[in-house]
């Protein structure tokens, strides 16, 4: 069974440094819920350009952090800046339930 | 020995900025950071400090990674400096363009911590002179 996000892989960035690890997760929940906002705020046709670039940011730092299922999300949501208001909500939807799995995730990990 | 190695890091994302300054300061490297591509320009210009390499992402506000390599290639002391480029793009014309403008390599986002380690192990391992 898969983890919403692979901790391992962000062990072999932090070398299981607990001090490193715990700033890392602390920011990065601060940044998904910020990302996610932002999305939120920008699902307009006429803000286009700016929902591909957040939903690419976001798709980076999910990536980097291990945060896969996120990621892969985000990337997908990065290529529906020309999509209808109702294809990005769908998108919104699946990310808001994903970002909610991940901060459970880490406050339980 | 890599403690004798200094990368200079720029990534507009603090996230991610963290997560690799984390892993190349365990492996013994001296990391300096920077936000985009006209602070890189700034750093250089200023004598801020030493650059062996660049770890660098392609996509950033203000002066993005492609554009901050043409820079560099203009500049006698800074063109032999080499680029490691962090990127989300896959296109083989992305990727190629990156390399006639002077990317040494690429770590495709997500990037991994082992890949990373191997390309900065190899790259020192060849000595080359750098300004």
């Amino acid at each position: 069974m898969t983890t919403p996000v692979d901790k391992q892989h962000l062990r072999a960035f932090t070398h299981g440094d607990p001090k490193e690890e715990q700033e890392l997760i602390t920011l990065f929940i601060e940044q998904i819920r910020e990302n996610l906002l932002a999305l939120k705020e920008h699902i307009a046709s006429q803000h286009q350009e700016k929902w591909c670039s957040i939903a690419h940011r976001f798709a980076g730092s999910a990536g980097t952090f291990g945060a896969r299922q996120l990621h892969v999300l985000c990337r997908k949501a990065e290529h529906y800046g020309a999509h209808e208001e109702a294809k990005k909500q769908q998108i919104l939807t699946l990310l808001d339930q994903e970002v909610n799995q991940v901060i459970t995730f880490l406050g339980q990990s | 020995m890599t403690a004798s190695h200094h990368i200079l890091l720029v990534d507009d994302d603090r996230l991610i900025r963290m997560v690799m300054k984390s892993h190349l300061r365990q492996l013994g490297y001296s990391v300096h950071e920077a936000t985009n591509g006209q602070e890189v320009l700034d750093f250089l210009v200023e004598g801020k400090g030493l650059v062996d390499a660049i770890l660098m992402d392609w996509d950033m506000p203000v002066m993005d990674g492609i554009t901050t390599c043409q820079h560099l290639q203009k500049h006698p002391k800074w063109q032999h400096i080499p680029v490691i480029m962090l990127t989300g793009k896959e296109r083989t014309q992305d990727l190629e363009e990156g390399k006639a403008r002077g990317v040494l390599h690429y770590l495709v986002k997500p990037a991994q911590a082992d890949d990373l380690a191997k390309i900065f192990t190899h790259l020192f391992a060849k000595e080359v002179p750098y300004a």
